[in-house]
């Protein structure tokens, strides 16, 4: 018979290798870095006696950003320390060695901005371990906990295996770019939205037909001929399309 | 006073549970900095569009930006900077010509605009007004600052929720009033054969001179009761 000991030990190995064999399908697969790092944190949390998890990155003009975190707590935690440019996730970022803290109440002096802000949200340690790239450090992972005392050895390598294959992860697919696309893709699409509204605007001119029906028209279009919505819209408004390419029905039959 | 201050942002986000993640965000902003009103708009280089405003008169003057094409918010996410504008009477006629004025008229005495960030090129504004004369202390506009960066990550991770191109439900709802604005554009660019562009120029400068709100003239022109050019109500179809 297993002793409990021993089934936690296999329900975790399983755990583990499921989580390596998904963060494994991600270098191949067209991956998501924001998924891959959000699943990062939720295994973290899983995996090691921690409360908290979150992730920074630097980007590509060498600023750091909080790219994953388990809440939205965890979230203002990661914040609170680019903002203050202090605390354990930026320490173990610019010296690329692990910090190992087992009381934040003792950190007064090393974090002094830091410190209580973390205390008052809950939390009695932290942790922080370097993604690193080929000798580089691109971010680190910090881990939360909320009770005192040291967290086992066994689970602070393996959160740093975690993060190692993070970091492989990124570099094959200079996620950091995506990162920045991502961003661009709010700007993208206000303008499509814009973009559709002028369009449904001048098919409503153009065809004497609603809103409504000038929308539909555009969708059905759209569906059709596998494209984009945003790129019929914008033929519309050029001209390049006209109401009687994209009605469903044409507003005036044409007689014979 | 740091800690303070961050304990303080963090609970004023978590006290406004129960609305929508965006209508939050701007009763946050006025718990936290203590000013009459906050907007947020989010923009592009071509468009704008709100997310939240504390308060209908806030948004009535992000919609002013929005119509007159120069305000605040716009300089702020143009230039990346913040705009500080303590006292709107006396704001030169040079700076905002036009908003100045109406902005006052609405009531306000005092605008501050902080571009929303994430890299390099912001993707927002966060603009806080005053109904009384006098600059943000300095408590105030670091707090701004702290804001424009959570309320930039907060707006991305909405958007991250939308499939692409769509703007995520959250934040398209709030821009219903805009779409009559767009639609409009549309119907005019055919009547006075010109682009979108020139069109949205016209109905502001139709919206203008009439003194009416650029949503009202949309309004108009996309119920058929208002063609431009000839600039006079459509009697009947001939």
């Amino acid at each position: 018979m297993m002793t409990r000991r021993e089934q936690t030990d296999t329900t975790r190995e399983s755990l583990l290798s499921h989580t390596f064999l998904q963060l494994a399908d991600t270098l191949v697969d067209d991956f998501d870095i924001i998924d891959l790092l959000t699943i990062l944190v939720d295994r973290c949390l899983e995996l090691v006696d921690a409360d908290a998890a979150g992730i920074l990155l630097v980007d590509t003009a060498g600023n750091l950003r909080v790219m994953a975190a388990s809440s939205e707590q965890a979230r203002l935690l990661e914040l609170f320390q680019l903002q203050n440019e202090q605390g354990p996730c930026l320490e173990a970022y610019s010296s690329g060695q692990a910090v190992v803290n087992t009381e934040l109440r003792e950190a007064l002096e090393q974090w002094p901005r830091f410190t209580p802000y973390a205390v008052g949200a809950g939390f009695e340690s932290a942790y922080a371990l370097p993604l690193r790239l080929r000798g580089t450090v691109i971010g680190a992972l910090n881990l939360f906990r909320s009770t005192t005392g040291p967290m086992p050895d066994a689970d602070v390598q393996l959160a740093q295996a975690l993060a190692d294959i993070a970091s492989i992860a990124i570099l094959q697919a200079k996620a950091v770019q995506d990162a920045q696309q991502r961003d661009d893709q709010l700007q993208h699409a206000l303008d499509s939205r814009v973009v559709i509204e002028q369009a449904k605007g001048v098919l409503a001119e153009r065809a004497h037909v609603d809103m409504d029906t000038a929308f539909k028209w555009i969708r059905t279009r759209a569906r059709s001929s596998n494209t984009q919505l945003t790129t019929i819209a914008t033929r519309i408004i050029t001209g390049e399309l006209a109401p009687t390419d994209i009605a469903a029905k044409p507003p005036k039959p044409r007689k014979p | 006073m740091t800690i303070e201050r961050a304990v303080r942002i963090g609970v004023g986000f978590g006290r406004q549970a129960g609305s929508s993640r965006s209508t939050r965000l701007c009763s946050a902003c006025v718990d936290i900095l203590q000013v009459s009103g906050a907007g947020v708009t989010i923009m592009s280089g071509r468009n704008s569009g709100p997310v939240c405003s504390s308060s209908a008169l806030v948004g009535q003057l992000e919609d002013l930006q929005f119509a007159l094409g120069e305000g605040p918010s716009i300089d702020a996410f143009t230039t990346g900077l913040s705009v500080s504008e303590p006292e709107l009477a006396a704001c030169s006629a040079s700076t905002w010509p036009h908003y100045a004025r109406r902005a006052f008229d609405l009531g306000a005495r005092a605008v501050f605009a902080f571009p929303l960030r994430l890299d390099t090129n912001p993707i927002g504004v966060l603009t806080l007004y005053q109904d009384r004369v006098g600059p943000l202390t300095e408590q105030q506009s670091t707090d701004s600052g702290i804001l424009a960066t959570v309320l930039a990550h907060t707006i991305s991770s909405i958007q991250a929720t939308s499939t692409p191109p769509l703007l995520a439900s959250e934040l398209s709802d709030v821009n219903a009033h805009r779409a009559e604005v767009h639609q409009a554009s549309g119907m005019i660019a055919i009547q006075l054969d010109t682009d979108v562009g020139s069109a949205l120029m016209r109905i502001r400068a139709h919206a203008y001179a009439t003194d009416q709100s650029v949503a009202c003239v949309a309004r108009e022109i996309v119920a058929h009761r208002l063609r431009l050019g000839d600039d006079r109500p459509i009697d009947k179809k001939e």
